[in-house]
Order: structure tokens, then C-alpha cells, then sequence
């Protein structure tokens, strides 16, 4: 009995090595993915034609006027030197996203934890021909004639690399461009009551006394270059220090019926001493000959202005959610939640998350949303 | 001193005789059955001029009326004069000399004004059987020990001692009396079959196979198991320590041959039902034949579980089942605690048995398969990894099983 005993104690050993299911990321999301609504039918599958090793980041599918699309998209990824975004497409005979190999444009890495690429709200308007538009640009330490390229998901297959900016000088913000600056940080304004979005830039200048910002209206064109104008009133913004690589960048157009979010508000933030220093000016009042700014209490990186004048970070996994005085609303767990992009679905705006998944022996994305009003309610 | 060597003879030619005459009357026992072995310990006391040779014809005139009174008593004369006449000293020499009581008489005065303090005690059912004082003051010499037929020692040993039950034997091997002393009750494995029961003296007796060791198990509801080797040469008295099993108990083990855990059960009813609550962590964990020998992530399962043995009856192995729920906190070392978002909750079933080591320790291993709640079933999954669901982790809407799972460890009773 005593053998037998052994033996299947032996035999027990030897086939449980159940792992424990847990995994950082998953768990510190799971709280808030219950609290989102699932917009995948199913997890989306993606196969990737890469032999680097690459940690994904997201996945942005194409944005339809009724919500995205599924069957194609932009999968980003970084190899530790390199974002990759590249373009995937269904595969109809096994039902997973593929690149192909080919539709994939590398953006070099520099010093982190700045982030290269940029999502670009649109609205959803049958007129505005809805779209997802990426835009990446090397934000990170600037010279002329930077990567810079913007991507668009329109429909068709595969999807379509719109204004790379090797390859299409014309869309290039560069000098020669319309203003004599270095593309430090661009922000979109999803204007719901017009038939063009604005985006903002921020823009180092070359020959003058520090930045400034300028402004193009974008529409399913792309941007509309010959718009380029300044931002308000030209003064340089002197309080930021000039000799900045790396400042992000955000623009809060003024919204009406909405009292609060006057005046129009803009917002930068840049590395001191290894902490995130925020300040925001208006360009009001006018005439002044200075731009009124403040330092508000935000120390982590921004990556979204919100349709809501609110400003969302999602640095080291963790959502925050902070007004216009940079007074924190609300913190959540992101874990492996990638943040998208905030989009007018249904004239609801929206915020939309990736996550990746990877079981079975390949790679999933799941994606959620909620609503944009909503978003604080995550870190009850 | 020649007088009474030649009175010694004449006494011990009178008590063979009479020896004789009683081993004729004695037919043996009835099959099955087996005398018992009364171990007889004469000694002198300090005031007496009895000499050596006196206390000996003492003794086997004892001896001989006792076994011509009854033929279920088999008298063992002890091998000498033991020192120590105390409980405890008899015991050991009844037991030394495979018997399974004893009979002491100490003498003191002379022939002519004998005293006599004579205690008889029963090792199988732990009891005195007699403590009397025995006077003779008309007796001349030694000579008078020939008619003497001792009825206040006789009568309450051959009242008190009779045939023990035994079992057949082996063609031809030599059996000795094996005389086990256990709790009313109690039964004893290892003796052949069937398994002896202690009765309401608490005795068990089997006439055993000789030279032989023997394990011994013995079990009662209530009571732990107990296990013993003896070695039997010829007629011995065990006498067992059983101890009712405690309420609580304590374990160490491992699941999935990885990850410690530490349970405390209490029972309502030792050995028949138990409630435990264990800590399973999963901070440090041994990750045989992987990579990586180490492995850890900071979740610890708190479960809540009850269940039954079966059978009630303790046996060297037993089989139990519990079921229970956990609940699984997310970095047990940090504060405050919270619990985990992957799965907060899971139902564990279990089906395990438990073998006795020792009075109170056991090995046990079970098989505990656990269904995992889960509000987002498909983290649940990937966060098993990147390559297919391992073996036993089934999957459905709201639930993740691992229904490949044990574990191993420790108990001890507290």
C-alpha cells in the first residue's frame, strides 16, 4: 500500500505544474476592464510578419461612423530603437490580422519616456468621412527634416500610409513649410460643429526667441497646410525653457455653452530635474503683449486633452484624470491597457482602449471603451 | 542448616508429587483459547528469618496450588529475586518474562509466625486483582507447607484469571501468547486476520507465531492511530498509549509541487469532520523542470473549507473530501489589501488521503481541482500565458477550472 502510495503521489508530482494565473498587467487592468463596455465582438487575432522581438503596444483599428472596423488597422509596436507602426489587414481565409510584411513605417526611439506617435480624434459625421488618423513625429530631440508621417484607416484593404513624410515632402512640418520652428507637439480639437478638425502645434523655433504655436484645420484631406497660422498671438513662450527637447503639448480650444473651459487654454509639460513640470497660458487677454500662464500641480506626462477639457495620463499604468487647474479627478489602474484615442461615436464622445492578450500561441487585442463623461468614474 | 536443607527436600519431593497429580488434571485449553501466564514473585522482607531456601519452597508451594486449582492460569516463576517489587519493576518483569499479570508474595516472620503481603494485578485490563494479608501461626516448620492449599491467594487468582481467545496457528510453528492491552473498543491490525477488538477489560489476545516482529495497528473512533513493532519471542503483554485525537491540527504542504501553504482545522468531530483554513502562497514558488527554478507572483489564497473522513473508523489510510472557497489578495505584503482582479473568488473541491506516520502526524495528498470566478474570463486565460491553456485549465463565461491540481503535504495534530 505504501508503494502504491508513493507511486501515485510520484505520479501526481510529476503532472501538476499548473502555473498560477496571474499576470501584472492583466490583474492591475482587470478592475478596469470590468468597467468597460467591450467594443470587439471577439478578441481580434494578429500575426505579425516580424523575426525582431517586439513588445506590442496597441492596436487601432479603422474608425467607421458607427465605431471601428475590425477588419483592419494599424498594430504599434517598439523593438527598443524603433516604433513600428505597421499596417494589418483581414486575412479572410483564417480570420487574423496581418502585415504582410510590407506597410510598415519605423520611427526612431530616443530618449524615453516620451511618446513618438499620437492618435488624432476625429468626428463622426458622414460629411468629415470618419476616419482613425495616427500621427508620429520624433518629438524627442527635433532637427529639421524629421520623421514625420501621418497614418490614416480608411476604408479599403490593406490600409493606406497617408502623407509619410518621407515620401510626401508636401505634408512635412519643416521650415520651409509655412514657419521656421522645429515640430515640438502637436493637439486635435475634434471640432463637432464644422466640417474640419483643428490641430495645434507647438514649435521650436530656430531663429527666435523660443516657442510658439501654430494652428492648421485638418480635415479627411489631411492637414490643411495652407490654413497654417499662428496660434493667438505670436509671443514667445518664455517660460518654457528654451532650450527644451522634449515638451508635450496640448491645446484645449474653447468650447461653447461651456463657461468653464474659458478662455481657450493651452498646456505643455517638459522634464526638470527627472519630474513632469506642467504650465498652461490662455491667449487671453489679448494684446497684452504677454501670455498669462500658471503652473498647475500635474507631475506626470500627459497623453490626451479630452473633449471635456479634462487631461488624461496614463504613465506607469495608471490612469489620472485632471481638470484644467490640474486638480487630480480620478486614478484608475491601467495595467496593460493601451490608450487609443478619444472618438465621437454616435455623437458620443468616447474613450477607447487596447489590451493585449496572448494565449493559445498567438496574439489577441481586445478593445473597450467608455464614455468620455464617464471616464472618472473609473477610479471609483 | 542441614535440617532445613533436608526439610527442602522433603518439601519439594511432596510438592512434585502434588505438581504432577495437578498437570494430570490439566487437559489444556479449549481450542482457540489460550491460558493466561501469571508471573510469581516471592521475595523476603527485611524482618524475616526465612532463609533463600525457605522463600523457595514458599514460592513453588504457591506455585502448585495455584495450578492445581485451575489449568487457565500457567504460573511463570520469576528467574531470580528481583531488587524492585514495586508496580512498575513487576510489571516490566511479567512483561520481560512474557507474562501477562503478575502474582507477589513477600514473607516475613518465621515459620512458625508467617505474614504474607500478596498483590496480583492483571496487565491486559490494567487492574489490581488482589492485595490481601496472609497470616500462618500454627505451622511448625516448613513441612506444614505440604498441606497448606492456599485458599485465600487461589481462590481470587483462578476467579479471576481465565482463557484468553486465540487463533490457529501455522502448520507446525510455535505460538506464543500475544496479549494486547488497548482501550474497550479498540481494534488491532497486524495480528492476522480477522483484526482483534479489545473487549470491555480491554484485552486482546491471539496466540501468535514465535520468533516474529510484528506491526501493530490500532485504531478507535477518536483516537489516533497507533503503530507499534514488536518483536514476540514468547507470551508478552503490549500495553498501548492511545490518545483521543485533538481538535486541531496543523499543516504544511505544497500545491502543484510549487507553492507552500499552511492550514489550521479545527473538528467538531476529531477524525470524523473538520473545518481548516488554509493560506496558500504563491510568493515564492519551486518551478520544477522549468527554466526558471523560481517562481513567484504576489497572490495568496485565504480558503475556507470543511469536509468529511471516510471512513469514521480511523484507519492507517484514509480517504477525505472537503469543499471550501477561497479568496485570492492581491500582494499580501502591501496595504491595504485588496483582492485580486483576475479572480477574486474560487470554489475548491477535494479529495485527498492521509496516511498515518505516526500517533500524530500523517502524510496527505489530495487532488483539488478549483473553479476560478472571474468577471473577465479572457485575462483569466491569457494571464496563464502566451502559449496553449495548460493541462486541465478549461475555460467557459465566467469561469476558468483547473482541474489538474494537488497537493502534498503534513499534518500534525496539535
Amino acid at each position: 500500500m505504501k508503494r502504491d502510495l508513493f507511486l501515485l503521489a510520484a505520479a501526481a508530482f510529476l503532472v501538476s505544474c499548473s502555473p498560477v494565473p496571474y499576470d501584472a498587467g492583466l490583474t492591475e487592468s482587470a478592475r478596469t476592464v470590468a468597467k468597460l463596455t467591450q467594443d470587439t465582438p471577439s478578441p481580434v487575432s494578429v500575426d505579425l510578419f516580424t523575426d525582431s522581438i517586439e513588445t506590442i503596444v496597441g492596436f487601432y483599428p479603422r474608425l467607421t461612423t458607427t465605431g471601428f472596423d475590425y477588419g483592419t488597422g494599424f498594430v504599434v509596436s517598439e523593438n527598443g530603437a524603433q516604433t513600428i507602426v505597421r499596417a494589418v489587414s483581414l486575412d479572410p481565409s483564417s480570420g487574423i490580422l496581418r502585415d504582410y510584411g510590407f506597410s510598415s513605417v519605423s520611427i526612431p526611439n530616443q530618449a524615453p519616456p516620451m511618446p513618438s506617435w499620437v492618435a488624432w480624434p476625429t468626428k463622426d459625421t458622414p460629411a468629415f468621412n470618419a476616419w482613425l488618423s495616427i500621427q508620429t513625429f520624433d518629438s524627442l530631440d527635433p532637427v529639421a527634416n524629421d520623421t514625420f508621417a501621418q497614418f490614416e484607416v480608411q476604408a479599403g484593404s490593406p490600409p493606406t500610409f497617408l502623407f509619410p513624410g518621407i515620401s510626401s515632402p508636401s505634408h512635412l512640418i519643416q521650415t520651409q513649410t509655412g514657419f521656421s520652428g522645429l515640430l515640438m507637439g502637436a493637439s486635435f480639437d475634434a471640432d463637432t460643429s464644422g466640417a474640419q478638425d483643428n490641430e495645434f502645434w507647438l514649435v521650436r523655433q530656430t531663429a527666435g526667441p523660443g516657442f510658439v504655436e501654430f494652428q492648421s484645420p485638418a480635415s479627411s484631406a489631411g492637414i490643411i497646410l495652407s490654413s497654417l497660422r499662428s496660434s493667438g498671438y505670436p509671443y514667445a513662450l518664455s517660460f518654457i525653457p528654451p532650450g527644451s527637447t522634449q515638451v508635450q503639448y496640448f491645446y484645449d480650444e474653447n468650447q461653447a455653452g461651456d463657461p468653464a473651459r474659458h478662455p481657450n487654454a493651452s498646456f505643455a509639460l517638459w522634464q526638470d530635474g527627472g519630474h513632469w513640470v506642467c504650465y498652461r497660458w490662455a491667449e487671453d487677454p489679448p494684446n497684452s503683449g504677454v501670455y498669462p500662464f500658471v503652473q498647475i500641480p500635474i507631475d506626470h506626462r500627459i497623453d490626451a486633452m479630452l473633449s471635456t477639457g479634462q487631461l488624461f495620463s496614463t504613465e506607469g499604468g495608471t490612469g489620472r484624470l485632471y481638470d484644467r487647474d490640474g486638480a487630480l479627478l480620478a486614478t484608475f489602474a491601467l495595467g496593460n491597457l493601451q490608450f487609443l484615442s478619444e472618438e465621437y461615436v454616435g455623437g458620443q464622445a468616447r474613450m477607447y482602449f487596447s489590451q493585449l492578450l496572448s494565449y493559445n500561441q498567438q496574439v489577441h487585442f481586445n478593445v473597450y471603451w467608455i464614455p468620455t463623461a464617464s471616464l472618472a468614474t473609473l477610479g471609483n | 542448616m542441614m535440617g532445613s536443607m533436608k526439610s527442602a527436600g522433603a518439601v519439594c519431593a511432596m510438592l512434585l508429587v502434588v505438581v504432577f497429580s495437578a498437570g494430570a488434571q490439566d487437559a489444556g485449553p479449549p481450542d482457540g483459547q489460550a491460558a493466561r501466564r501469571l508471573l510469581l514473585v516471592v521475595t523476603r522482607a527485611g524482618n524475616s528469618t526465612l532463609a533463600a531456601n525457605d522463600i523457595q519452597l514458599l514460592s513453588r508451594s504457591i506455585l502448585m496450588q495455584v495450578q492445581k486449582a485451575t489449568s487457565e492460569v500457567v504460573v511463570v516463576e520469576s528467574p531470580g529475586s528481583p531488587a524492585d517489587v514495586s508496580q512498575t519493576a513487576l510489571e516490566q518483569a511479567a512483561k520481560g518474562a512474557g507474562a501477562d499479570s503478575w502474582l507477589s508474595v513477600a514473607a516475613s516472620g518465621s515459620w512458625t509466625a508467617l505474614k504474607l503481603g500478596v498483590k496480583s494485578f492483571d496487565l491486559i485490563s490494567s487492574s489490581m486483582v488482589m492485595d490481601i494479608s496472609v497470616s500462618r501461626g500454627e505451622w511448625q516448620s516448613a513441612l506444614d507447607l505440604a498441606l497448606e492449599p492456599w485458599d485465600e491467594i487461589v481462590r481470587p487468582v483462578a476467579g479471576h484469571y481465565h482463557f484468553v481467545q486465540t487463533v490457529a496457528s501455522p502448520q507446525g510453528a510455535r505460538l506464543a501468547r500475544l496479549t494486547i492491552a488497548a482501550i474497550p473498543g479498540t481494534t488491532i491490525d497486524g495480528l492476522g486476520s480477522p483484526a482483534l477488538v479489545a473487549d470491555e477489560n480491554g484485552t486482546a489476545s491471539r496466540d501468535v507465531p514465535v520468533p516474529r516482529e510484528y506491526t501493530l495497528h490500532a485504531r478507535l473512533r477518536g483516537h489516533s492511530v497507533v503503530s507499534s513493532s514488536i518483536f514476540v519471542s514468547g507470551d508478552r503483554v503490549v500495553k498501548l498509549e492511545q490518545h483521543p485525537i485533538s481538535s486541531w491540527a496543523l499543516d504544511f504542504s505544497l500545491q502543484d509541487q510549487a507553492y507552500p501553504g499552511v492550514g489550521l482545522s479545527w473538528s467538531p468531530l476529531p477524525g470524523i469532520v473538520a473545518i481548516e483554513l488554509q493560506v496558500t502562497s504563491y510568493l515564492v514558488g519551486v518551478s520544477l523542470g522549468t527554466a526558471e527554478l523560481f517562481s513567484s507572483a504576489p497572490v495568496t489564497d485565504v480558503a475556507l473549507q470543511a469536509g468529511i473522513y471516510l471512513p469514521f473508523q480511523p484507519r492507517l489510510i484514509r480517504a477525505y473530501t472537503m469543499l471550501g472557497v477561497s479568496v485570492r489578495i492581491d500582494s499580501p505584503l502591501q496595504s491595504p489589501l485588496s483582492l485580486d482582479a483576475l479572480s477574486p473568488f474560487a470554489v475548491k473541491a477535494m479529495v485527498g488521503g492521509e496516511l498515518a506516520l505516526s500517533e500524530r502526524g500523517s502524510f496527505f495528498l489530495e487532488y483539488a481541482p478549483a473553479a476560478y470566478f472571474t468577471a473577465v474570463p479572457l485575462l483569466l486565460q491569457a494571464a496563464l500565458g502566451p502559449g496553449n491553456a495548460p493541462p486541465g485549465w478549461l475555460f467557459t463565461s465566467g469561469v476558468g477550472f483547473n482541474l489538474l491540481s494537488f497537493r502534498a503535504g503534513f499534518r500534525w495534530q496539535l
